[in-house]
């Protein structure tokens, strides 16, 4: 009797840690999607798509150097997605900015950037399934009869990593103040002497960071194909509408939520419905607090 | 063009709309099947945006989930067919009604919400949907999908073994949303949808009961899409989730509606007759060792039509014809 207690609690903690882990994945992932919503005031539906385009690079910066580290890798992915997010935010979205086009524009340019990265992958990729191997895939440690994943130990670290260092930068760096300062109001700021301009290349460049770190770390025990985003977008979109579009701790937070949340449905309800019993919660949330769990407080306190 | 002008309407020009009307009729007896389908494919692509201009032009409220009313509408008949032998007819009525529940639903659920949030909604409803048509097998069939039994050629069935005959039912579900179309476009709830496109907030100010203008328009455009969706599972003999609920069909239903021109009465059935061939050509020259490549191009035209011109290519036509007319009269 005993025993069996003891199992039952076993796969629960097993579960609820599997969930955080994922989570802080989609923690990171939401945050990515969170700032850019919180500055430029657009929801990026191609989110999914740039994370598909980190575990790309991911790859093959693995397969070009031989086989390196993929976090070690980061140094040449990083600067990569940075341009990336460049290139997206001049292409598609600075023309809307200062064009004729009103707020379903945006959601127009970026789901056709979202469509075109997807069949983009598919010409030049292959619809194949590719994945890297590092020492440490497959690899688990045993603490009291439960087992944690390397791999996915090593990404939520690095998710926790990634948003300390943008909550630092967002609180500490004249840049950062910059950046919220614009996410709270853009004209005032641009009487204060911030160009707009700027602050939004750097958080495109921010975001699309976030979205390839986030690839980076799913890459150890993941495997990436041109449609792996749109699951990631769906997620992203869930936890940012639960915490509240444009607030980064909420997005974070509602990233491990929904990681836990997830990995509960799969286990007790049925393998695959871990995804309905996240979409379910998005229900409940949007019928009783459709303005999210944190609204309103765009990035006051840098988080 | 022909909203602005309607009460000018000249002689010449119903001369040309009616051997226009008569050319399409014929179409059928003197064309090859493949050239058939491509209409058909024209005219159900250019009923599903014009189904999607109801809400996502007029209304302003950008659907990315209208798939999931199509999956309804191709789903109802398809089940009932293969499950419990009954006619497609009915399922066609099963299937608006369905489709009508959920449109109501989703308005109760998402009308509280605007802009990027409604499109957030509507997708992830969407992926309720298919996620559930995956899980129910005893119901869907699941990922298998259901295939209609050929049953012989009768309207009873509606299976015809001439492709003449799917080709008028499209026309007649093509005008059918066109008509819709510009009823709404002319009458009192247009105007209100139009009103609340460019300011819901000014809208509400003057007295507009917004959520229940959308939440009408939501039904409406459901209602049509379900339609089309019964004509396309009658038409292709099966149906999977991944075809019926999928996320890029719902893009594609938008898109045909913002490349042709949101708001107008022929800008979606414009964007269909241009993309449609498109996707013809590309797939008949390459293959489909690139199957992805006419959303590569769907993708640049939106990306190019939504930074240059945001009304749509339809708009440059009627431009160009408001000017021809002006010479002219």
């Amino acid at each position: 009797m005993r025993r069996r207690v003891w199992l039952t609690m076993q796969i629960l903690i097993q579960t609820l840690i599997d969930g955080l882990l994922m989570g802080g994945i989609y923690g990171i992932a939401s945050v990515g999607l969170s700032i850019i919503f919180g500055t430029i005031k657009i929801v990026n539906f191609a989110h999914g798509e740039w994370i598909m385009v980190g575990m790309y690079a991911t790859y093959f910066v693995w397969s070009f150097t031989g086989g390196i580290d993929p976090f070690v890798g980061l140094i040449i992915t990083i600067p990569i997605m940075f341009f990336f997010g460049l290139i997206v935010f001049f292409l598609t979205i600075r023309p809307i900015l200062y064009g004729k086009g009103n707020d379903s524009a945006f959601i127009f340019s970026t789901v056709g950037t979202s469509l075109l990265l997807q069949n983009l992958a598919l010409l030049f990729c292959s619809a194949n399934y590719l994945a890297i191997k590092t020492p440490y895939t497959g690899k688990a440690f045993q603490l009291l009869g439960i087992s944690v994943s390397v791999p996915r130990i090593y990404a939520c670290i690095t998710a926790v990593a990634l948003s300390f260092v943008l909550t630092l930068f967002l609180s500490k760096s004249y840049l950062g103040k910059a950046i919220r300062a614009a996410a709270q109001d853009r004209d005032t700021a641009t009487l204060m002497g911030i160009k707009h301009e700027k602050v939004f290349i750097i958080t495109m460049g921010i975001g699309a960071i976030t979205a390839g770190v986030a690839g980076t770390a799913l890459m150890p025990f993941f495997y990436v194909f041109p449609t792996v985003g749109v699951s990631f977008s769906l997620i992203s979109f869930v936890v940012a509408i639960i915490g509240g579009l444009g607030n980064l701790k909420g997005a974070f937070i509602c990233g491990l939520i929904l990681g836990v949340t997830e990995a509960l449905g799969t286990h007790y309800i049925a393998s695959d419905a871990g995804l309905l019993v996240a979409f379910a919660l998005l229900i409940v949330v949007l019928i009783f607090r459709p303005q999210g769990l944190w609204p309103q407080s765009t990035m006051r306190r840098g988080g | 063009m022909f909203i602005t002008l309607r009460h000018q309407i000249t002689k010449k020009e119903i001369i040309a709309l009616l051997l226009v009307g008569l050319f399409v009729l014929s179409l059928p007896g003197w064309i090859d099947p493949y050239i058939q389908n491509v209409f058909i494919m024209i005219f159900i692509y250019g009923a599903l945006g014009s189904a999607w201009n109801l809400i996502g032009g007029y209304g302003g409220q950008t659907s990315l989930g209208h798939a999931a009313f199509f999956g309804i509408g191709a789903y109802a008949p398809a089940i009932l067919v293969v499950k419990f032998g009954l006619s497609p007819w009915l399922g066609l009525f099963v299937g608006i009604i369905c489709s009508v529940i959920l449109s109501l639903a989703i308005g109760a659920i998402c009308f509280r919400l605007r802009g990027h949030y409604f499109a957030i909604a509507t997708m992830i409803l969407l992926e309720v949907t298919r996620l559930l048509c995956l899980r129910e097998r005893w119901l869907t069939g699941g990922g298998v999908g259901l295939s209609i039994p050929y049953k012989g050629n009768s309207l009873y069935w509606f299976q015809f073994d001439a492709k003449g005959a799917y080709f008028y039912a499209s026309l007649v579900i093509l005008l059918l949303v066109l008509f819709v179309n510009y009823k709404v476009s002319v009458s009192k709830i247009g105007y209100l949808l139009k009103a609340i496109g460019q300011n819901e907030d000014a809208a509400e100010v003057i007295g507009v009961d917004s959520a229940n203008v959308k939440r009408n328009i939501l039904v409406l455009s459901a209602a049509l899409t379900s339609v089309c969706g019964t004509f396309w599972v009658q038409y292709m003999y099966f149906i999977d989730p991944d075809m019926a609920f999928s996320g890029a069909f719902s893009i594609e239903i938008a898109l045909v509606a913002i490349i042709g021109g949101m708001g107008t009465v022929f800008g979606p059935l414009f964007g269909a007759l241009l993309l449609r061939p498109m996707v013809e050509i590309t797939s008949s020259l390459l293959g489909d060792s690139f199957a992805g490549v006419h959303l590569i191009l769907y993708s640049v035209i939106l990306l190019l039509v939504v930074i240059f011109r945001p009304s749509g290519i339809f708009s440059y036509l009627s431009d160009w014809y408001k000017k021809f007319k002006l010479k002219n009269v």
